[in-house]
């Protein structure tokens, strides 16, 4: 099988060779048969990464140990699921897993596109095919997959503990998907930078697989956090580490994309901003995977240091040169026809949203890159933390909130003082009144908490205002049900009313994220069996250990009842059994945290240590006040996206009128 | 003024106003990134500044009581070429006077999973009075990986938390 997996890989980095040559030879020489064999390639791609991807996928299920990366990353006791995911839990399999997944995509697009954007089609296909061939030339001659061990072990060495999570299982597809399919808009990008066809033919083109990807890039950020939440065991779900920000900074510049892409179609402006975007984001997924396959910045809980680091640098700085170089070459095609023409316009306030998360973008870069540039410079090596992270970022987090309640609302071009009265009097109304109403009754409410509540509850009301709007239209002019009216409403544009409940899932996170770092509490402590403890508003009693074991874990839990205070009395309300595990074949001990989850907090309960002779355990419990609301907004925010991609009628026709040839509907 | 400069100025305060951000934060949050050997070559010009210093737990030294969550060890240099962080391993000529310095680390909380003798440590926090008073314990993953570092993906074995 590591034959077939062997040769499979080599043929298609062939294939993607041939590819590359044949696209970029027949898009020079008009040659039709040379782009159509690209495009079979392209196809021939694909299939060869599946192949090895299935033989990779079967060696692991028949946990061959003899293979490398089989017993570094699995055990004859790991569940079937977790073999599978072991797939990706390595970084020869991930490459491998990304390499398919890009090859999955680029088949889509050629048939996708086997009747339009022809002339730009062989320049997409070279460049997904050469993002592949990248990919797949570090397996095929720098970590080969299918490495065989000069002897085959008894048994492996397991997957690692802390990934075998069921959040573990789907984030990192997620994110993969989220990543390779930022190659789709970014290959439209270079296409029509290289054929100058820069009308929005390519932005209608990749319009949706932006979308896409945007909405894989925001479920695996959230999953991950959801994993690290469960999992990591200190409370928290993001620590602004390496890895993080690396997953963090690409959603961020396509986000702003998502936006300024609206100006570009409405009002033909920001051409060159959204080419430099969308090479960013591509980019900046490129120097994801350098940042946490090169140790150049140590990670915390990842320490991925192998030989790619130089690779990925280089195939980064690749990218820059080709993409800048086409860029300023067609500089004078990208002139705008329209400018800004108020500070009081949509176009701005989208462009000031632009700018503030590209601005938390640079922070973030900054923040994460600064230990390798002190060094540089200072030769000092000097970091920064958390704190660092959410300082910067509190106050831009503000403003971009703020800026996600005025977008929707106000006035293309210029509006008017009465417009602006009109349409934000009720929001503003709310924000104030959610400001004061932190202030008074919530305990331990500081000055930057009912801002945020305030900016959050602002967003909420213009989007409300919107949807009462437009349904209130529908009923008057149809004389629909309320109900009907706003299904149709959202139906009927589906992309603007989508993207309102994408807000409104933003805002829910954002006041997760804020009331579960500000209001979060935490308490320690050594409690002997029939002992409380106080958290809160809740109660915590240690009612004793039991422990089972299999043959692939051992598990140490501790039988704890949440009690709720109500009034003066405690009530019994459940019971949350936080664990100590032990597996057996990496010989490391885990922590399992214990959640009671409600709508208004979350109770994290950790099992510190536990000692058997006393039978006294170590407990730390936090409470973390709306962090449901992250992950109910999370699913709120995938909905509206899904809305969004769902096509419409109208964009139905809008693709068959782009079948049209270009020439035949130009000539005034 | 045109319209475009407006936009540019508008523009420029928003990069400056970041800019500003950026430099306070990291003037107010930062800290020296250090090996113990580092450390021990000048601890007199690093007492009360925010450090954060990798070492291992020198063998036998922990006392944790479970019931007040106090922990003290003492930490000492990681040997050079056997450090799990590239931190650890950027140490550069050893130096045998300062092998054996140790520091000792005072912490309160809950011990890490992979906290144990001997293995490697990121501490964070302040030096005073020639103890090091940390607010955070990191452990970094056990050296025993390390055997086959130059291997493209002995990484791939320490990939800890998460791929991607």
């Amino acid at each position: 099988m590591t034959e077939i997996g062997r040769l499979a890989i080599v043929l298609g980095w062939i294939v993607a060779l041939w590819g590359i040559a044949a696209s970029v030879a027949g898009a020079l020489r008009r040659d039709r048969t040379l782009i159509a064999s690209g495009s079979h390639a392209a196809f021939a791609f694909s299939a060869a990464t599946g192949i090895a991807v299935a033989a990779l996928l079967d060696l692991l299920v028949t946990r061959d140990f003899n293979v490398e990366y089989v017993a570094a990353y699995s055990s004859s006791t790991l569940p079937l699921w977790y073999t599978i995911a072991a797939l990706w839990g390595g970084m020869k399999g991930s490459l491998l897993w990304w390499t398919f997944i890009l090859a999955v995509c680029n088949a889509i697009v050629q048939v996708q596109n086997r009747r339009k954007n022809r002339d730009q089609m062989p320049w997409v296909t070279a460049t997904m095919l050469a993002v592949g061939a990248f990919f797949l030339s570090l397996l095929v001659f720098v970590t080969d997959p299918f490495e065989r061990l000069p002897f085959t072990p008894a048994e492996g060495s397991d997957l690692n503990p802390l990934l075998q999570n069921y959040w573990m299982t789907i984030h990192p597809p997620s994110l993969y998907v989220g990543y390779v399919t930022t190659t789709v808009p970014f290959a439209f990008a270079i296409a029509a930078l290289a054929t100058g066809k820069l009308g929005d033919a390519w932005i209608r083109t990749t319009r949706r697989w932006a979308i896409f990807s945007w909405f894989f890039l925001t479920l695996g950020n959230l999953f991950g956090a959801a994993w690290a939440y469960v999992v990591l065991g200190w409370g928290g779900y993001w620590a602004w580490d390496p890895v993080e920000n690396a997953a963090f900074m690409p959603w961020l510049t396509a986000t702003a994309f998502l936006h300024s892409v609206m100006i570009q179609e409405k009002k033909d402006m920001l051409k060159v901003w959204n080419m430099v975007l969308v090479i960013l984001t591509f980019a900046l997924t490129i120097f994801g995977t350098f940042l946490t396959r090169s140790g150049v910045i140590s990670s915390v809980h990842s320490f991925t240091q192998s030989g790619l680091g130089p690779f990925f640098m280089g195939f980064l700085l690749v990218i820059l040169a080709v993409s800048i170089g086409l860029l300023v070459w067609r500089l004078p095609l990208l002139k705008s026809r329209s400018e800004l023409e108020s500070v009081f316009s949509r176009e701005a306030a989208f462009l000031l949203n632009n700018l503030v998360l590209v601005g938390i973008a640079f922070t973030v870069f900054w923040g994460t890159v600064f230990p390798v540039l002190s060094e540089w410079v200072r030769g000092v090596k000097i970091t920064v933390g958390p704190p660092f992270f959410n300082r910067v970022n509190a106050p831009l987090a503000l403003v971009l909130v703020f800026l996600m309640g005025v977008g929707p609302i106000i006035a293309w071009r210029r509006a008017t003082w009465r417009s602006l009265r009109r349409s934000f009097l009720a929001p503003l109304a709310a924000g104030v009144v959610a400001g004061a109403a932190t202030l008074l009754f919530a305990s331990g409410a500081n000055f930057y908490a009912a801002v945020a509540f305030s900016v959050a509850a602002f967003a909420l009301a213009t989007v409300a205002s919107e949807f009462w709007r437009g349904v209130r239209v529908r009923r008057e002019m149809m004389g629909e049900a309320p109900w009907t009216a706003l299904s149709r409403l959202i139906g009927k544009n589906r992309r603007r009313y989508g993207g309102y409940i994408v807000h409104v899932g933003t805002a829910m996170v954002f006041i997760g994220i804020v009331a579960s770092s500000i209001f979060k509490v935490e308490v320690q402590k050594s409690l002997a069996v029939g002992q409380s403890v106080d958290v809160a508003g809740y109660a915590l009693r240690y009612d004793g250990i039991k422990a089972n074991e299999d043959a692939h874990v051992a598990r140490t839990a501790a039988v704890v009842s949440v009690f709720e205070r109500r009034g003066d009395e405690l009530v019994r309300v459940g019971t949350v059994e936080p664990e100590k595990r032990f597996y057996k074949k990496p010989k490391q001990p885990t922590t399992e945290v214990s959640i009671w989850s409600t709508l208004g907090a979350d109770l994290y309960v950790v099992l510190g240590s536990y000692d058997p002779e006393t039978r006294t355990a170590v407990f730390q419990a936090f409470l973390n006040p709306l962090i449901s609301w992250m992950w109910i907004g999370g699913v709120v925010m995938a909905l509206g996206t899904g809305i969004c991609m769902w096509p419409s009628y109208a964009e139905r026709t809008a693709t068959a009128d782009a079948r049209v040839p270009v020439g035949s509907r130009a000539a005034p | 003024m045109t319209r475009k400069t407006k936009f540019a100025i508008g523009s420029a305060i928003i990069a400056i106003a970041v800019a500003a951000l950026v430099y306070t934060a990291v003037r107010e949050t930062s800290a020296y990134f250090l090996t113990m050997d580092e450390y021990a070559r000048d601890p007199a010009a690093l007492a009360g500044q925010p450090l954060r210093l990798a070492g291992r737990v020198s063998t036998g030294t922990v006392k944790w009581d479970p019931r007040t969550l106090d922990l003290e060890f003492l930490l000492q240099p990681i040997p050079p070429g056997e450090g799990g962080t590239h931190e650890a391993r950027r140490v550069a000529a050893p130096d045998p006077a300062l092998a054996s310095a140790t520091l000792p680390v005072r912490y309160n909380g809950i011990l890490p999973d992979m906290f144990a003798d001997g293995r490697d440590v990121i501490v964070e926090g302040r030096v005073d009075g020639g103890v090091f008073h940390a607010k955070a314990l990191l452990t970094t993953c056990p050296s025993k990986y390390e055997a086959d570092v130059e291997g493209a993906d002995a990484g791939a074995a320490r990939d800890a938390a998460r791929p991607g």
